[in-house]
């Protein structure tokens, strides 16, 4: 019977297997926000997601249109909770499945 | 906040910027295309709303059936009015038998078109670069209907499918 991996091990382990979603550097949109505020382009508000950007959203939802998670997709907090909110408004107008 | 004294001239009414997304019956809208924009201009004009910008955003196939119609046509539009009428253009918008769903967003100032056409291209564009950048093609699969969820009946820590091995499968 094979030895039993203690909890440590296994958590390392799972570290090293998500490493690779983890060690990804800043969010794609907070660098997108970044270069249009270098670039003085940056609008009032900072980089807004609307409900009608309906192409960002699908790309970030599996098939079954749910939103993906941060480990995985690499957003910041701030905006994928701003995803989260256009999910829920595409949803409510029927751009979106409530299901997949 | 209700019941403080209103700082308010008496008479003149503070607007506040909205966007409101409208989603009309597609099966009236066959025959009569001009007669839903006045619907809902109407419903506008209802409530006192100042309309900015008005136009159709688009026309598609619902995710989901809404009132018994597969299809929908939704229209956009920019307006300002006084906050205490939104209620009563909700009440408007249920009450009609055109109006499939409505959605009204505060804004902070109605966006010129060319400011939304930039930023709808910078959403995209860092959606796009995020691809490259991760280079890892992990949004195509769809997580094989998981997401980060573990599975399988391996020991704890062992069995976490992130990876979604069966997702070009399923496509």
């Amino acid at each position: 019977m094979p030895k039993k991996k203690s909890r440590i091990a296994l958590a390392r382990a799972r570290q090293r297997r998500y490493k690779k979603f983890v060690d990804r550097g800043p969010c794609r949109f907070t660098r997108k926000e970044a270069a249009l505020r270098k670039a003085e382009q940056l609008p009032a508000g900072g980089l807004l997601i609307s409900y009608k950007d309906l192409n960002t959203l699908e790309r970030l939802c599996s098939q079954q249109g749910k939103l993906f998670s941060r480990k995985r997709s690499g957003n910041s907090a701030s905006f994928q909770r701003q995803l989260k909110n256009a999910v829920k408004q595409a949803r409510y107008l029927g751009l979106l499945p409530f299901v997949g | 906040m209700s019941s403080g004294p209103s700082t308010q001239a008496p008479g003149e009414a503070r607007l506040r910027p909205y966007e409101a997304m409208f989603l009309v019956a597609n099966k009236e809208a066959r025959k009569t295309h001009d007669y839903l924009e006045e619907h809902v201009k109407s419903l506008l004009d209802k409530v006192g709303a100042r309309p900015s910008r008005f136009g159709k955003w688009e026309q598609r196939t619902l995710a989901y059936e809404i009132k018994g119609q597969r299809e929908g046509i939704f229209y956009l539009c920019y307006f300002e009015v006084d906050p205490k009428q939104i209620a009563a253009l909700k009440r408007e918008a249920a009450l009609s038998e055109l109006v499939l769903r409505m959605l009204v967003l505060a804004l902070d100032r109605i966006p010129t078109e060319d400011e939304e056409r930039r930023r709808a291209a910078s959403v995209e564009e860092a959606l796009r670069e995020g691809e490259e950048v991760r280079g890892e093609g992990g949004f195509e699969g769809g997580g094989g209907g998981g997401g980060d969820r573990r599975r399988g009946r391996g020991p704890r820590g062992e069995s976490g499918g992130i990876e979604p091995s069966g997702a070009g499968a399923m496509s």
